[in-house]
Order: structure tokens, then C-alpha cells, then sequence
């Protein structure tokens, strides 16, 4: 089992498409940095009518922190196709390539499909989290690391927000805990492209699935005037308008993760090839 | 070991696939499948490997019925289709990948496959530069590398050259040589008639006819 991870997740990692994402996230960053921190930083220490400013902190000023930047929102909404990409669609080519067939008869059944999910989870992870870190890293070279300032009405979480009071006492734990959720839908997401190879032959249809399932579930969520039920509201701040509590992505992410868990479960163990 | 399919048939979408097909195949035999296009020659060789499930009828191997005693035979190499490996390693790497499943090859016994197979162990190519010759080398290669005792080869001649036809011809012989049970499935007769001892043809999902050329071979000069 240990050996069968360690080859997927060498091919999860290890391939052109991983590397090529975590490019385009880094110079996402860089955009952004160009675009936005570097002009902002200009206006640190200044009033705002007669107001002196607290000053902006790393946290609420790396893309993930900011809810009033674009970058945010594209990244965003790019989110479920960067983690698809590095490996979402290998059971798909796999069966279709008949390399599945070659480890079918090498090995357990439940060994390989359990390697996959692990290497598409993780690979999934990372490639959403790595340039997001990377982000946090380049935003320490313009902003402080001062702890956000409750009474100020430019913190991007609100005193009731998400995490609001981790946020307050322990600002490296929330960004964690941040990195974290976006690490699980990136892994959420990945996993989604990977249930939807086990059942359709065409590459773009699997790679796509997760961006569906995303702008459906945004559309019936602002359909029903539920935005802070919308996903990108898990990843980035959007706090002061949409304040919510973390059961929510929690339970969203929980139970997406368990169906696309029953699904890939269930054609997975499938023994004649001919239907999976 | 005693490879045997009592009266199986195959449906996909109710169209019949294979039809009460019956047959025995031995260790040291080289068994040839001689059949047109969708006579059914891999969707057998699939069921031997475990990769399908017969709709009605049985494949036992060594007594022990696929699909049920087990989910696949202990010790098999198949090449069905196209070779298909990682694209981005190189080619004994991708044996090594395959091998480190088992561990019934070590880095020794893939290098002199390569050889048997005529691929240079050292060669830094990645497959995905391989030319179809290579890949198909590299195919067999997979299927012969555990030393199994069932081999399965889909037109493992596809692509290669007069070399390569010749490598395949000697391999053949001596994993028959070892014990090995071979089925190969071939379109062209006059090279099957050369690999194998016993030829069945297929047609419509059927068995229709079966030659055994033992004698044949041993007049050939």
C-alpha cells in the first residue's frame, strides 16, 4: 500500500501539469503584488478624513485576506480547475490508457484506487496552497505583522466573522487554519474531477466537473440570497458582508467530500472493467 | 497450471461478445487467437486476465475461479492493447515502478529484460519520446519481466521491426521453454503459425476451429 502511494504521488507531483499550475499561481501572485501591495504600501501611515489609519497587516493584506480585491475573486473562482489539473483526470487516463490495467494485475484492487484518491487529495492541496503561501511570504516584504484591530472598520474580519477571535489573539493560526480550508477544497475539488473520470471517457467533461459543481452551487446560492454559503466565501475573507460560523464550510465541504467518497467507492469496486 | 473457461459468454448491451466458449489452455504451450476484427480475441484474453467478468460460465484458474477466488491470477503479464506507461520516465524506470508493486524483479532482472527486449537499460529517454517500436518493446517487456506463469500478448508483433519480430519469436520460446503459458493473439497467420504450438480461430465470439501445428514446427528447418 505504502509503495503504491509513494508511485501516485510521485505522478501526482512530479508531472509537467503540476509544475505549470504552481507557476501560473505564482505569477498570479506576482500580479498581484505589482497591481495592488506595492501601490498600497504608499499609503500606509496616512489619515483618511482626519482619521488616523491603523495600519495594514499581512493578514488582511495577502489574497486570501483581502475581500475587496479582484485577485481574490479570480482566484477563486480558477480554484477548482487548479486543483483538477495536476492529477484529477488520471483514473480517467488510466482506464482509457489501460495503464490501470497493468497495476490491476499487479496489485489489490482497493490498493490502487486508495493510492489515487490520496494522490489527487493531495496534489489537489497543493497546487491551490502552495502559491498562497508564497503569496503570504512575498506580502511580509510590504505589510507588518501587526494583529488586526477590532475597532477598526477596514479589518477585513469582523468581530462575529469566521475564526474572529483567533483571528484577534493568534493571527498565524488563523492564516493556517485559512491555508487549511483551502487546502480541503483543493483537495475536495481534485477529488471531484477524479469521481467524475471514473465515469466519463472525455477529459475535458472530468477536468471541468468541479468548475460546474462550483458555479451551480454559487448560482443556487445567490438564488436563494445564501452568499455566505458560496464557496470562495470559505477561502477568502468576506467577512463584513457575509458573516458566518465554521460549521458551514465544514459541513459543505463534508459533505461534498462523502459523495464524491460514495460514488468513487462504489465504481471502484466494480471488478469487470468493461463497466468502470 | 491449468488455465480453463467452461462455457463462457460475454453480453455488452445485449450484443453477444463471447459465445459458450470452452477451452483448456496448458503451462509450456504457446497458444495462438487467429480472428478478425471484434471476433474476440482480446475481450478472451481480458477474461483470462481477470480484467472482465464473464456473464455466464466460469474461468478457472488452477481450479480456482476468477472473479470469485480470486480477483485476478497470481502471476500473469499481459500486454492487451496498446503499452501504456508514465510518460514522463524513462523506460526502466517505468519497469521499476511496475515492479516495485511485486517484488518479484529486482533492478538486475529488469535491465536484462530490457536487453532480451532489445531496449538499452541506460537509455535517459522518457517513454513519451519512444517511438512506437520502443513502446511496444517496453510492453512486452512489462508482460515478461516477473517471469509469470501466464503471459498474455495482444499482437505483440504491432509496429516492430524484422529485429524486433525476430527478439519477440526468441522470447516467446524460451518463456515456453520456462513454463510459462502463452496465449498470443495475432492477425498475421503466417507469424502466428511460427510462435505458436496450437492455434484456435475465433469469429462472432466463438471458437470455430483449432490447429495444432506441433509437428509443423518441428519440419521447419
Amino acid at each position: 500500500m505504502r509503495k503504491m502511494i509513494k508511485t501516485e504521488l510521485r505522478r501526482a507531483f512530479c508531472n509537467r501539469t503540476f509544475f505549470v499550475i504552481l507557476g501560473l499561481g505564482l505569477a498570479f501572485v506576482i500580479w498581484h503584488t505589482v497591481q495592488y501591495k506595492i501601490p498600497y504600501t504608499r499609503s500606509l501611515g496616512v489619515s483618511y478624513h482626519g482619521e488616523e489609519l491603523y495600519p495594514h497587516n499581512v493578514y488582511q493584506e495577502c489574497i486570501l485576506g483581502n475581500s475587496m480585491s479582484v485577485h481574490a475573486y479570480i482566484y477563486s473562482m480558477c480554484l477548482p480547475i487548479l486543483a483538477a489539473l495536476p492529477f484529477g483526470a488520471s483514473a480517467c487516463q488510466d482506464r482509457q490508457s489501460g495503464y490501470r490495467d497493468q497495476i490491476l494485475t499487479r496489485t489489490k484492487r482497493s490498493t490502487y484506487y486508495q493510492a489515487k484518491w490520496i494522490a489527487a487529495f493531495l496534489s489537489g492541496a497543493a497546487a491551490v496552497v502552495l502559491p498562497m503561501i508564497f503569496d503570504f511570504i512575498v506580502t511580509l516584504w510590504f505589510f507588518p505583522t501587526l494583529p488586526g484591530d477590532s475597532m477598526s472598520r477596514w479589518d477585513s474580519v469582523g468581530i462575529d466573522g469566521m475564526m474572529a477571535e483567533i483571528y484577534y489573539h493568534m493571527p498565524m493560526v488563523y492564516m493556517l487554519a485559512k491555508w487549511m480550508f483551502l487546502a480541503a477544497f483543493g483537495g475536495i475539488f481534485a477529488t471531484m474531477s477524479l469521481t467524475a473520470g471514473m465515469f466519463a471517457k472525455n477529459m475535458v467533461v472530468v477536468l471541468l466537473t468541479p468548475v460546474l459543481v462550483q458555479l451551480l452551487y454559487n448560482s443556487a446560492t445567490s438564488y436563494l440570497n445564501a452568499r455566505n454559503w458560496q464557496f470562495m466565501a470559505y477561502y477568502t475573507v468576506y467577512q463584513p458582508l457575509f458573516s458566518m460560523r465554521l460549521w458551514k464550510p465544514v459541513l459543505v465541504g463534508g459533505i461534498m467530500l462523502l459523495i464524491c467518497l460514495l460514488l468513487y467507492c462504489r465504481k471502484a469496486s466494480v471488478k469487470d472493467a468493461l463497466n468502470t | 497450471m491449468y488455465v480453463e473457461l467452461k462455457d463462457v459468454s460475454k453480453q455488452i448491451r445485449r450484443s453477444p461478445i463471447l459465445n459458450h466458449i470452452t477451452v483448456g489452455f496448458e503451462k509450456g504451450r504457446i497458444y495462438g487467437l487467429k480472428g478478425k476484427n471484434g471476433s474476440g480475441k482480446t475481450m478472451l484474453l481480458r477474461m483470462i486476465a481477470g480484467l472482465i467478468l464473464p456473464s455466464s460460465g466460469q474461468v478457472l484458474i488452477d481450479g480456482k475461479i476468477l472473479g470469485k477466488d480470486m480477483s485476478f491470477p497470481e502471476s500473469i503479464g499481459i500486454l492487451i492493447e496498446n503499452p501504456s506507461f508514465i510518460g514522463g520516465e524513462t523506460g526502466l524506470s517505468n519497469l521499476s515502478i511496475l515492479a516495485s508493486i511485486q517484488k518479484k524483479a529486482d533492478r538486475k532482472d529488469l535491465e536484462e529484460t530490457l536487453e532480451r527486449v532489445g531496449l538499452n537499460p541506460g537509455d535517459k529517454r522518457i517513454y513519451r519520446k519512444y517511438s512506437l517500436g520502443m513502446k511496444q518493446r517496453l510492453g512486452i517487456a512489462a508482460a515478461i519481466m516477473e517471469k509469470p506463469d501466464i503471459i498474455l500478448l495482444d499482437e505483440p508483433i504491432n509496429a516492430l521491426d524484422d529485429k524486433g519480430v525476430e527478439a519477440v519469436r526468441q522470447i516467446l520460446a524460451e518463456e515456453k521453454k520456462r513454463g510459462a503459458l502463452i496465449i498470443v493473439a495475432c492477425h498475421d497467420e503466417t507469424e502466428l503459425r511460427l510462435l505458436s504450438d496450437e492455434i484456435f480461430y475465433m469469429q462472432g465470439g466463438e471458437i470455430t476451429d483449432h490447429e495444432i501445428l506441433e509437428k509443423e514446427r518441428e519440419d521447419k528447418p
